[in-house]
């Protein structure tokens, strides 16, 4: 394999994980290693009770993410080997995807291709007045292949998705704010911290609870909806029988702040 | 990638592009723990990565017993309530295997074991089989499948009739119900899935991987919508190396050799 530099480093602030693109110097472009590297996370993330939200951002100036590093991709193999790169756990947008946790994503400067996914993969998205969203692949003469088409089109409906995947000029903050794609903007020194403010928000929330409502969204995106209501009634009265369910009820009568403990 | 380390209750063998995977626990019918679980979903990524391998042979030690599903006694091990929701489950790994899975059948295949012959492709069985949801029994129904997959194999009615009794059905009834998609003896199966198994790995491996995501897709999405992926998948066979083998064999009317390219 190639040496290239970067890295995706996991680190665990309490209650929240933090997943950091590590390549500024490439704008934190990933390469197959990094991509090696973020789906490793993944099972720790979903199976470590004492993570119960994620912050997903880029470090350096100019950016949050290029997407794939486009001189690494023959070290996913023959065009098979890579269209085969979920079943190896080897998919960098498909490992936010998989997060069952609440992913808050900090986003700044471009976000392009591969990042874009990334971003989409995330649950809630701050941006800062100088992002950047790019879905640049058709320029190279492709569509993006993990959720670019799809997730983006969820995000910010059809007409918007296709602007950005047909066109594939980049779309401002203000623009992407109205479209949905971020919820926010705030200045470029406070985005992480406004991100790390949600997430750890998150994290003080009944652990059952804020994991299925994030699953119970998911579905809303994908099942008609009336299973969805359905499923939504049956998952609530799930919640109901949780411990921390009856915690929430005792701390409402006592007027105080809920303890929650994830059971 | 390297094959990753297995506990003794988990074979693992590969022979002419044929991987064999055996559930071996024979004196507790071949029941899953959550260790042996962790092992096969492990498993999985190397499966699906390996170009050596072009199909997957699903079995149980002995004559007893396919799978009798989770080791009940063991249920605990995999933690709190939301712990065990969370689980990384064992029918779930044969599920995300891309490669065509025979699940070969002998005696009890109970519970997660039928969950792990349905999320398989093909089931062989020999005439000893007998098949069962029986988690009902218990206080509970299946929950990597059987409510799913069992009424996309049989009719809605027999499923029911499995899930709501819990009672085990002859490998016979298995047969005429459609679960069972060859009955053998048991001297005639271990011969005939190798049979199976080497005429799918005869096969271009691209298009047959293809095929089984198709007939998943079948299952999933509206009619209109996967002929159109089909057709799209099968332009895309056409850019392979191996179809034009396929086309050159055909010409030249001899058997085509097949790379996966």
């Amino acid at each position: 394999m190639t040496q290239l530099s970067g890295s995706v480093d996991l680190e665990i602030h309490g209650n929240t994980a933090h997943l950091i693109l590590n390549r500024p110097e490439k704008l934190n472009a990933m390469t197959v290693k990094m991509d090696e590297e973020i789906n490793s996370y993944i099972y720790e993330i979903n199976n470590n009770l004492e993570i119960r939200s994620v912050v997903l951002y880029g470090k350096g100036e100019k950016g949050f993410c290029a997407g794939s590093d486009l001189t690494d991709l023959g070290d996913y193999g023959t065009n098979w080997e890579y269209r085969n790169r979920f079943d190896r756990n080897l998919d960098y947008a498909r490992a936010i995807w998989l997060i069952k946790k609440p992913v808050v994503a900090a986003v700044h400067g471009w976000v392009v291709g591969g990042g874009l996914e990334m971003t989409c993969a995330s649950d809630i998205r701050i941006g800062t007045p100088d992002s950047k969203f790019l879905a640049g692949e058709i320029r190279w003469g492709w569509h993006g292949g993990s959720g670019q088409t799809q997730l983006l089109t969820h995000t910010v409906g059809p007409g918007n998705a296709n602007l950005f995947l047909l066109h594939g000029e980049k779309v401002e903050a203000d623009a992407a704010l109205r479209m949905g794609l971020i919820q926010e903007i705030v200045p470029r020194e406070d985005v992480l911290k406004r991100a790390i403010e949600i997430a750890e928000s998150i994290a003080e929330k009944a652990p059952i609870a804020a994991q299925m409502t994030k699953h119970m969204v998911r579905m809303a995106q994908s099942i008609p909806l009336e299973v969805g209501l359905l499923y939504e009634n049956d998952s609530f009265s799930y919640c109901m029988t949780t411990e921390d369910a009856a915690e929430g009820q005792r701390a409402f009568a006592e007027k105080r702040k809920p303890q929650f403990k994830g059971r | 990638m390297k094959l990753p380390q297995f506990p003794a209750e988990f074979k693992f063998s590969l022979n002419n592009k044929v991987a064999t995977i055996t559930l071996n626990r024979p004196e507790k019918l071949n029941t899953m723990t959550p260790d042996m679980g962790k092992a096969l979903l492990e498993l999985v990524p190397y499966i699906n990565g390996n170009d050596d391998i072009r199909v997957v042979i699903l079995t149980g030690s002995g004559s007893k017993a396919f799978s009798a599903g989770s080791d009940v006694k063991v249920l605990d091990q995999y933690g709190s309530n939301w712990q065990l929701r969370n689980r990384v489950d064992y029918a779930r790994g044969i599920w995300a295997i891309r490669k065509p899975v025979i699940a070969k059948i002998r005696g009890y295949c109970i519970g997660g074991g039928l969950e792990m012959a349905l999320m398989g492709d093909i089931r062989y069985a020999a005439d000893n089989a007998q098949f069962g949801a029986g988690e009902i029994k218990l206080g509970w129904h299946g929950g990597a499948g059987n409510t799913q997959l069992l009424p996309r194999v049989l009719s809605t009615g027999k499923a029911l009739e499995m899930l709501l009794t819990g009672d085990l059905i002859s490998a016979q009834k298995a047969e005429q119900y459609g679960l069972v998609d060859q009955l053998l003896t048991d001297a005639e199966l271990d011969a005939a899935v190798e049979n199976l198994a080497a005429r799918i790995a005869d096969n271009a491996p691209i298009a047959a991987e293809l095929a089984k995501h198709l007939v998943r897709v079948s299952q999933s999405t509206a009619i209109d919508i996967g002929l159109q992926y089909e057709n799209d998948t099968f332009a895309y066979c056409f850019t392979t190396e191996d179809s034009n083998e396929g086309r050159q064999a055909f010409v030249e009317k001899r058997k085509p050799s097949f790379k996966g390219k």
